[in-house]
């Protein structure tokens, strides 16, 4: 007999169940490390229909391109993240000014230019989205500086803030963000207080302050 | 009374005092008992969130509102909290008290063993011998049971064992600790101190004193600089109980800790004039228990411990344990915490850092140093902590602009922001105090704490001060922006919450003597910030960990003679 099988059945005898650690775990409450979790991305979610998906597209893309020497808002699934944040993370209220935001763009693009959103090119999006924005900057969450968390703002924020909050911290917490378009170095060793700056160097992942 | 239940000392609290005492007492060779209301917490395998990749927090690095409100509505209001470290924290829904919302109290409080010292901010400075001489000087409050030349070797003793970086800076109103190697100063902040020796010199603008390691250190690793230190270390690089004090105390032999347990009462002997046991309800279970003890400890923090007292009443301390002063539960204090101004600074541009430097720079007290300041309007004084970084994404996104060029800068380092926060010395007030509900009760059937402080008037004047101050000091600086308009946080937000069971020379005006030992009840002794006197304007913990080791010292000492038998 294997000594595996004999030991299983010994222990079933002597009426214990074979203490793995995975059965440990699972009888103590499984801890869950967080550097162990799945990506936030990874998770799956069914709140945008396939045009809403596209529209969202099209606009983080214009908001965080691809450029030359670094990745943009596509490569590092923003859309999936918006769109988990928009289905499991807003209010009603929110996400109801969410989409219609997404609407209203939609509108916009079809009074100037007779198509879509997603049909205008690149130079047109940037155009109208600019527009849109022109039309939201008095709002105070466009104040330089403001030290929020994300997320954190208190009161009702136009369409256009929600989706730079959710693009700019949708790409900068993102794997492909930090180690792409910023640099990432969770275990630094070390620490330095003075050292040159490069005019191309980005800036390393910010951590939270606490 | 020997026995399964009873123990030579009973320390209440697991966190910066509970730790210590448990370490003092048990290298002394008594047998100790640490009652702990939080659950069990394992250094390192409990860290759940430590060295989280941002891409990996719930919510995408989003709060959870739902949540904080529901349950963290206090904590996440005041405390480095998320998602991250939400289990070292206290349950606002399951553990509530009672404060007036238009005069709010905010109560930061830990859920585990090690209690605060898990998140606490790790800012440590001696206080100077006036913070000991300022009642006496000015009336306000009685006189400290002590100076600084008592307390003086203490600090050190503890700075030795803790391990405390920082600069010498040879200043009487914060003296010089023992201390390893002090973290840098950014290229920003050098070019800062430079103007500031030139054109403020009445003040000092020095590194941080964190309780941080920037070498191994008894057996503890140095810092690795990965950033968030509330989240957790593995390397027990900052002091905590369960990197410093509770394995100390363990390799004794003499440490039992009973996590869960929730200190309702102590009982009053009243033939010997002692205390004799702690009565316990199991948080789970709610099973009672009683435990003995020679002598007790009180290091359950300053509104904890004074709750405890005030929940023991009896015929023969009928306004609670210890309380024949009558002022147990009185002169609360917590720092004036500030605002007090930021700069944005254009110098140092093609200069940057390597590793996420986890303390920040400090000003100490300058005004009022041993003498009125003529241009001062308020009495006693206040320090700044500052913050430095250069500006990240998070703080230059909220502004009109799409496309390459927007996301270039904010791939980029901003300008650099000099933040100062101000500390405020906090008057005691018979007013501000703490007492029970006379109605509520928790879910154990213990009266609900009340908690009822104001920000007075010498409180007010040193905020408007720091504000002056601030727009001095970040002129001369040279920022190319200064914003200066000082905005306090609410009692509580400092989280240096003290007094209530204030030390004092007399047992009619005052609960504990010079060695944090009740007046009333010589085997009662209180040394977390419930013993303190007046507030000064430093970082307290440092000084609830002198005073702990001083007054074990001495109760131990009493012990072994016998007089508590």
């Amino acid at each position: 007999m294997y000594r595996r099988e004999f030991i299983s059945i010994a222990s079933m005898m002597l009426g214990g169940l074979v203490h793995t650690r995975a059965l440990a775990a699972l009888l103590n409450g499984e801890k869950q490390y967080l550097f162990k979790a799945p990506d936030f991305i990874q998770q799956s979610v069914s709140e945008f229909s396939p045009a809403q998906r596209q529209r969202v597209s099209a606009i983080v893309d214009i908001i965080i391109p691809a450029t030359a020497n670094s990745p943009g808002a596509l490569d590092a699934a923003v859309p999936k993240f918006i769109e988990l944040l928009v289905a499991n993370w807003m209010t009603d209220d929110e996400r109801t000014e969410f989409k219609r935001g997404l609407e209203e763009i939609d509108q916009l693009a079809r009074q100037r230019h007779k198509e879509a959103f997603v049909d205008s090119d690149p130079k047109q999006r940037q155009a109208l989205l600019e527009t849109f924005e022109a039309r939201y900057s008095d709002h105070p969450w466009y104040q330089q500086g403001r030290v929020d968390t994300p997320g954190s703002y208190k009161n009702a924020i136009p369409f256009i803030a929600q989706l730079k909050e959710l693009t700019v911290f949708g790409f900068f917490m993102s794997e492909v963000g930090c180690k792409q378009a910023l640099r990432y170095n969770p275990m630094p060793g070390r620490f330095e207080a003075d050292i040159p700056l490069d005019q191309n160097d980005s800036s390393w992942t910010p951590t939270p302050l606490m | 009374m020997p026995g399964k239940n009873h123990f030579d000392a009973i320390v209440v609290g697991s966190g910066i005092t509970g730790g210590w005492a448990a370490k003092e007492l048990t290298e002394k060779g008594l047998k100790v008992l640490v009652l702990e209301r939080g659950s069990e917490l394992v250094h390192g395998r409990d860290y759940l969130g430590e060295h989280v990749p941002p891409w990996k927090l719930p919510n995408g690095g989003f709060p959870d509102r739902e949540l904080n409100k529901s349950d963290y509505a206090i904590q996440h209001h005041s405390a480095p909290v998320d998602d991250s470290n939400r289990h070292f924290f206290n349950n606002d829904r399951l553990n509530p008290y009672v404060f007036d919302k238009d005069n709010p109290f905010y109560w930061v409080r830990g859920s585990r063993v090690g209690g605060r010292s898990l998140v606490w901010g790790r800012q440590c400075y001696r206080r100077g011998a006036q913070d000991f001489e300022d009642n006496a000087r000015d009336g306000h409050g009685v006189d400290w049971p002590l100076r600084y030349d008592d307390i003086k070797e203490w600090y050190s003793y503890v700075e030795r064992f803790i391990g405390v970086s920082g600069q010498t800076e040879g200043l009487e109103s914060v003296p010089d600790g023992e201390f390893l190697p002090p973290m840098g100063m950014y290229a920003v902040e050098k070019t800062i101190k430079r103007r500031l020796t030139k054109e403020c010199p009445d003040l000092t603008f020095t590194i941080g004193r964190p309780a941080i390691l920037t070498r191994h250190h008894n057996g503890r690793a140095a810092c690795h600089y990965c950033g968030p230190c509330p989240r957790g270390c593995s390397t027990g690089s900052y002091f905590s109980t369960q990197s410093s004090t509770l394995p100390a105390a363990q390799a004794t032999g003499n440490l039992t800790v009973r996590p869960d347990s929730v200190v309702e009462s102590l009982v009053y002997d009243a033939e010997k004039r002692r205390l004799s046991a702690v009565r316990v309800i199991d948080a789970n279970t709610k099973e009672k228990f009683t435990f003995s003890a020679d002598m007790v400890f009180l290091c359950a923090s300053t509104i904890a411990s004074t709750q405890i007292l005030l929940n023991s009443r009896s015929e023969h301390f009928p306004n609670g344990l210890a309380n024949s002063s009558g002022v147990l539960g009185r002169y609360l204090m917590d720092h004036h915490m500030v605002s007090a101004g930021v700069g944005i600074f254009m110098d140092d541009l093609d200069r940057y850092y390597y590793g996420y430097r986890p303390t920040g720079g400090y000003i100490p007290r300058y005004r009022n140093l041993n003498e009125q300041d003529e241009d001062a309007d308020f009495i006693r004084g206040y320090s700044f902590q500052t913050f430095t970084l250069r500006m990240d994404y998070r703080f230059t996104f909220k502004r009109a602009g799409f496309g390459a060029a927007y996301k270039e800068s904010l791939r980029k380092p901003g300008p650099w922001m000099f933040a100062l926060t101000g500390f405020g010395e906090c008057l005691p007030h018979r007013d501000n105090r703490v007492f029970l509900d006379p109605v509520k009760k928790d879910r154990y059937g213990i009266p609900l704490v009340n908690i009822d402080m104001g920000w007075r008037d010498n409180e007010h004047k040193i905020r408007r001060d720091m504000g002056r101050q601030a727009q001095r000091i970040l002129t001369a600086a040279g920022a190319a922006v200064v914003m200066a308009d000082p905005q306090a946080r609410d009692p509580g937000e400092a989280i240096h919450e003290m007094g209530t069971a204030r030390m004092g020379l007399d047992p009619k005006t005052s609960v504990l003597n010079g060695w944090n030992q009740s007046h009333d009840i010589p085997n009662l002794f209180i040394t977390d910030g419930a013993a303190m006197t007046s507030s000064g304007n430093t970082n307290p913990s440092l000084t609830y960990m002198a005073l702990t080791a001083r007054a074990c010292d001495y109760a131990a000492k009493q012990w072994k003679k016998g007089v508590f038998a």
